[in-house]
């Protein structure tokens, strides 16, 4: 396995860093993984200059986003290295005919409630709506498609994926440009932890937010039971000064 | 809690009942039940057919030297919240090396990650119906699909997916799409034939079916809970009424009730479907060749092995 950590300079300053794995073995599967890529721009973002030197907050950043990075990465070469030979394969592989329902429209529509808290002014009651526009599932059966566009069972997305999500947010936020709404998007891994995840998960994540006139960028960890219908998520925004801890309850079906 | 209980529990949605939230949440703060004098080697040098109900759906069978295990229940707990009533009646350290595992459907009390682990490197083989192998994680082990119908076959060893009217869903909502993810299977290896029906709702044309082509069945596994509400259960579900039917209709020497009592599965009260069952036996005239109900963590010997005879090949 090789592990690459490239340096993104602007003007003599890393911004970002992006993090490659490159699995080769006797396997059939030859593993591409891009373990994270990442660039901070969070400052540029927000009208500051990006002259001067270098602030802890982004080199803390940068490391973050490294770890979530490696730790997607070794769940990968795990899954590939540890799991069942494919040319034991037999003669079937039924792809699932998934599709959108209107029983999973409805349950789109459940929100998460979250609470924002306020540097000055306590907790703040919110809500979250998630979507996955695709998922890519590194623990689930190698013989079938790791992929899912919106549509995402409950065991595919919590033995070990990789998902961009989108999360439209009800913030109530009058402190922060008189702003109720809030747009995330992500990149989003999880990583099984008992039952192949079914009992227990745990996620780490890094999105971009629009907040008001405010953007930047976030961290995200969660834990989850009930293949991953219950869980609980804890967010932090280092840009959003007037609130950077988001606590949400997340609740997901599909 | 109650929609937890369907998605994660149940084989249906009859769990959410008064009744069994009670049996679940009491059984979440009591300890199983002890099999008494659980065996420790179950391989059996006397038998050409032997089975040991494990509990539930869970049988270890041997059918001279080949091993097959059928929906591994072993955990503590079904779906994180139901515990189960009695303890496993074989510690899963105890097992033998498995030619075939079998999964006849989705549902937690079936495919239980947690269980399918405690066997390790024991299988050989895991056979899943159609479209189950996206609940399946990477193992070790072999694992493949069967379609209605079709057959593995290994050394002599011969399973055979054969239909059963059930569902086919883990979460309820891929009921859409899980729509084939169901089935029972047939046994067969040196001239013994065992049914096993995992879980299912009767259907007179699929067991005749069965019966006919599979003409010579020494053993039926048939499930006999859970029982209530009847009106609701009976399409997935049979009762020791639809079980002996079934024994019928497949024409087999032998059947064993499985399926019961291991873990709070519905309303039903503990011991009524055997009751039932041995009242049914009764007015019938059945006798224990035919039919024989076993306590979990037992092991009985169908065909014995004849001294000096040559094995079957």
């Amino acid at each position: 396995m090789l592990a690459t950590v490239d340096r993104i300079a602007v003007d003599g300053r890393t911004v970002g860093c992006l993090v490659l794995y490159l699995l080769a073995t006797d396997h059939p599967l030859l593993i591409l993984s891009i373990g994270g890529a990442y660039v901070d721009c969070g400052e540029n973002l927000e009208g500051r200059n990006l002259e001067g030197p270098m602030k802890h907050g982004t080199l803390l950043r940068i490391c973050g986003c490294t770890l979530l990075a490696c730790c997607l990465g070794c769940c990968q070469a795990n899954a590939v290295l540890c799991g069942e030979d494919p040319s034991r394969a037999g003669p079937h592989a039924t792809e699932p005919e998934i599709r959108p329902t209107l029983l999973w429209g409805a349950a789109q529509l459940v929100p998460s409630p979250q609470w924002s808290l306020l540097t000055h002014d306590g907790l703040r009651f919110g809500l979250r709506w998630q979507v996955t526009p695709v998922l890519y599932s590194f623990g689930m059966n190698r013989k079938l498609s790791p992929w899912r566009w919106f549509v995402v069972e409950p065991f595919v997305r919590q033995v070990g994926s990789l998902e961009l999500f989108c999360s439209p947010e009800y913030v109530g936020m009058k402190e922060v440009d008189n702003a109720r709404w809030s747009f995330r998007t992500g990149l989003r891994g999880y990583v099984p932890i008992l039952e192949h995840g079914e009992y227990l998960s745990a996620s780490l994540a890094s999105s971009f937010f629009v907040l008001g006139g405010k953007r930047g960028i976030s961290y995200e960890a969660g834990v989850y039971f009930f293949a991953g219908i219950v869980g609980v998520q804890t967010t932090y925004s280092p840009s959003l000064s007037e609130a950077p801890w988001i606590f949400t309850l997340r609740l997901r079906y599909f | 809690m109650l929609f937890l209980s369907v998605a994660l529990t149940s084989c249906n949605a009859i769990r959410v009942t008064n009744g069994a939230v009670y049996r679940t949440t009491v059984g979440m703060f009591s300890s199983p039940r002890e099999v008494p004098n659980r065996i420790t080697m179950p391989v059996r040098e006397d038998a050409r057919l032997a089975l040991l109900w494990i509990g539930h759906a869970t049988v270890l069978l041997q059918l001279d030297d080949r091993f097959v295990l059928t929906d591994p229940f072993l955990t503590t707990t079904a779906g994180m919240v139901t515990k189960r009533l009695v303890e496993p009646g074989i510690d899963p350290a105890n097992l033998p090396p498995l030619d075939v595992v079998l999964i006849s459907h989705m549902h937690v009390d079936h495919l239980s990650y947690g269980s399918l682990d405690l066997l390790e490197k024991r299988p050989k083989q895991l056979l899943v119906p159609e479209g189950g192998l996206v609940y399946i994680p990477n193992y070790k082990f072999a694992t493949d699909e069967l379609k209605t119908w079709e057959r593995w076959e290994s050394d002599g060893l011969r399973v055979t997916a054969v239909p059963v009217a059930h569902v086919g869903w883990r979460y309820g909502l891929d009921d859409a799409w899980m729509e084939k993810s169901y089935t029972g299977y047939v046994i067969e290896y040196n001239g013994m034939t065992v049914y096993f029906g995992g879980d299912t709702g009767y259907d007179s044309t699929m067991f005749k079916e069965t019966g006919k082509r599979f003409p010579h069945i020494d053993l039926a596994l048939l499930p006999v809970a859970p029982l209530h509400p009847r009106e609701f259960s009976k399409t997935r579900h049979t009762g020791p009424q639809e079980a002996l039917q079934i024994y019928r209709e497949l024409g087999a020497r032998t059947m064993v009730p499985i399926h019961f009592d291991t873990y709070p599965e519905s309303i039903d009260s503990l011991g009524e479907a055997p009751a039932t069952l041995r009242a049914l036996k009764a007015t019938q005239h059945l006798n224990d060749e035919q039919v024989f109900i076993m306590r979990i963590g037992e092991q009985r010997v169908l065909i014995p092995k004849q001294a000096g005879a040559p094995a079957i090949h």
